[in-house]
């Protein structure tokens, strides 16, 4: 994938591009939004886009890409959380708003569900060993055979799959969790009965035990041993 | 009260009470100068009587001579007017009459003149005049009031198209005051401090919106930052045990530190009003909703939810308000409960009633609903929950009540009643 971060804090657009090009993704990353409506013209599969640039409105960049009718999906990553700037931008066309801070694991499954829907249009397959996700069909088999999950699990499956091999700590995983309705003065610490269910549900369908509890901090979803 | 009625008021009592006193003086005044013309007639009769002898008849044409003779000496030498009542013959009526007696002396005997005058026609004079005096002014007073309570109405007209639109205002709306021009001087400088007021605090509230901006935009950036490193950190290899615990604890901690960040300008948000459009809630929907998402932390601690719903329990406010409003109570409730505890709702078309199994508090009930006041020591709470339900209870006009019977925590919320 070909991902342009438009970020002007140095120090998070350098985490980006670290995660992403560890991701195995080919990054270019610009500062300011002049730069970043310059590049828009080259052919990239997904733009990371912060709103409050030096020289103006990221929202630019999103009704620029719009206009133009290119394929590229656009996250929004912003500090404002208000809903005027996330229903502004998502009606702008932009296909994701994502709230600072967010960690690494967010902006991948995030990244990943754009790209399916903007370039695979949601019939794609997310293969990991005997488990088949279809996220268009909320569809989990196990050697073919579909396994009931909630919502909430379905989510959090995809989540762990789209980080496999990296660690998730507690709290990014409740942030992932919550992340549909907003609450306001409260931490998430019900995640666990969530994993605990999916990871019942996947063992007694015949899948490998791949949810690891790290430390009592945190989990990652591996199949190495 | 008005400042018209009041006026007014002021103004009929102390007018009727004057008016009275004027009446009653008049009627007397009147009374003493009728008295007086009647004493001079009176005086002139005697004047005439005197002249003449006692056995002459005297023919008066305006009062009535009665004598009578006396056994003793003269009484009334000087003679005294009186007010009698006498009957009339012809008709039987009783008659006023003013009279003035006086005794004379003659060789062998007294002579008691009496002089009647009848008062009938200048009582009819005096009751016109005290009519006059009465109906009058009143009539008058009538008219200069009705003039004078229009006048004003017309010029406070300003004053009360300010009222309306000051009661309207709204610093959420981005239109201007706009209101009358009025050449009353006081009111012209009242429309002028007012508009000048209205600038000033939508100014000050777009300041404060931007202030709010930048603040989270501020703060929750380097905690990106900080987030990303840790996490970087967190997936090298080889990492001990130690230092994994360490870095998830700074992660948790900086999450902590965002949400409370995120908690208070949100309350920021709240206290500017920045939730404004409304529309009408179904609640016993949305309780049902909020249970549903948090089936497992209910699961788990194996709580029995017991819904009643009795009515049809709708308000009228915003949405995104109703939703953290009923999240939290329910996660609250969920929260603080007991394994094995109970979660009753009561939707009636009054009250919502949230009720939970728990520890008895250990915080003052009233301290509730502070900021950053919890009860316990619970790992996951931030003590700001229930100020952002209590803030949103104040601003979409509902009442909020918590009880502590033994060791069921009830929050009960009614339909505020509004005070104009």
């Amino acid at each position: 994938m070909k991902i342009l971060i438009v970020e002007d804090e140095p120090e998070l657009a350098k985490s980006i591009k670290a995660f992403l090009e560890s991701e195995g993704h080919i990054c270019e990353q610009v500062s300011n939004l002049s730069d970043a409506l310059h590049l828009v013209d080259s052919i990239f599969d997904i733009v990371v886009l912060d709103l409050n640039l030096p020289d103006g409105n990221g929202l630019e960049v999103v009704r620029k890409v719009k206009s133009k009718g290119i394929k590229t999906g656009i996250i929004i990553v912003s500090a404002r959380d208000s809903l005027d700037n996330k229903i502004e931008g998502l009606e702008l066309g932009a296909d994701d708003y994502l709230t600072k801070p967010f960690q690494m694991a967010e902006l991948n499954a995030r990244l990943k569900s754009v790209v399916r829907r903007v370039h695979f249009k949601g019939d794609d397959k997310i293969l990991f060993n005997e488990l088949t996700v279809i996220p268009g069909e909320i569809l989990v088999t196990v050697n073919n055979n579909p396994v009931d999950l909630t919502k909430k699990e379905f989510d959090l499956l995809v989540y762990f799959i789209a980080n496999k091999n990296r660690v998730l700590t507690k709290t990014g995983i409740g942030e992932h969790m919550s992340k549909d309705f907003m609450d306001y003065g409260f931490t998430d610490d019900f995640i666990y009965t969530h994993i605990k269910n999916l990871r019942k549900k996947l063992l007694k369908a015949g899948c490998g035990d791949y949810i690891r509890n790290v430390y009592g901090v945190g989990y990652k979803f591996t199949d190495a041993e | 009260m008005k400042l018209l009625t009041k006026t007014s008021l002021n103004f009929i009592s102390a007018s009727i009470f004057f008016f009275l006193l004027g009446s009653l003086g008049g009627y007397y005044f009147i009374r003493y100068a009728v008295n007086k013309f009647l004493n001079n007639e009176l005086l002139g009769a005697k004047r005439i009587i005197e002249q003449l002898d006692a056995t002459e008849s005297f023919h008066l044409s305006y009062a009535d001579v009665t004598l009578d003779t006396l056994q003793s000496k003269p009484i009334y030498t000087d003679g005294i007017f009186n007010d009698t009542v006498v009957v009339n013959p012809q008709n039987g009526l009783y008659e006023f009459y003013r009279s003035f007696t006086f005794d004379k002396h003659f060789e062998g005997g007294t002579l008691r003149y009496s002089i009647l005058r009848s008062t009938a026609p200048s009582d009819l004079l005096v009751m016109k005049f005290t009519l006059m005096l009465a109906v009058f002014p009143i009539l008058f007073f009538m008219i200069l009031y009705l003039v004078n309570r229009a006048s004003i109405k017309h010029s406070l007209g300003v004053f009360y198209d300010t009222i309306k639109k000051l009661k309207a205002f709204d610093v959420n709306k981005v239109n201007k005051l706009e209101l009358m021009t009025s050449d009353i001087d006081e009111f012209e400088q009242l429309n002028e401090v007012f508009n000048a007021m209205d600038k000033k605090i939508k100014e000050d509230f777009e300041h404060l919106k931007e202030y709010t901006e930048n603040t989270s935009h501020e703060l929750q950036t380097p905690l990106a930052i900080i987030t990303s490193k840790i996490d970087e950190l967190l997936q090298s290899e080889n990492l001990t045990e130690g230092q994994i615990k360490t870095l998830a604890g700074l992660m948790d901690t900086v999450s902590r530190l965002s949400k409370t960040n995120q908690a208070l300008i949100y309350l920021a948000k709240l206290d500017n009003r920045m939730f404004s459009d409304e529309e009408e809630i179904n609640f016993v929907e949305l309780v049902r909703e909020q249970i549903q998402l948090l089936d497992p932390m209910i699961e788990d601690k194996n709580i029995n939810v017991d819904f009643i719903s009795s009515g049809a329990c709708s308000y009228i406010m915003n949405r995104t308000l109703a939703n953290t409003l009923i999240q939290n109570l329910v996660k609250n409730a969920i929260r603080h409960n007991k394994i094995e505890g109970y979660l009753k709702v009561d939707c009636s078309e009054k009250s919502l009633t949230i009720a939970n199994s728990g520890d008895p508090l250990d915080v003052n009930a009233e301290e509730l609903f502070e900021r950053f006041k919890k009860a316990g020591s619970h790992p996951q709470s931030l003590g700001i929950g229930l100020s952002i339900v209590k803030r949103i209870c104040d601003i979409s006009g509902i009442d909020i009540k918590y009880e502590c019977i033994d060791t069921e925590h009830r929050f009960i919320l009614q339909k505020a009643i509004l005070e104009n």
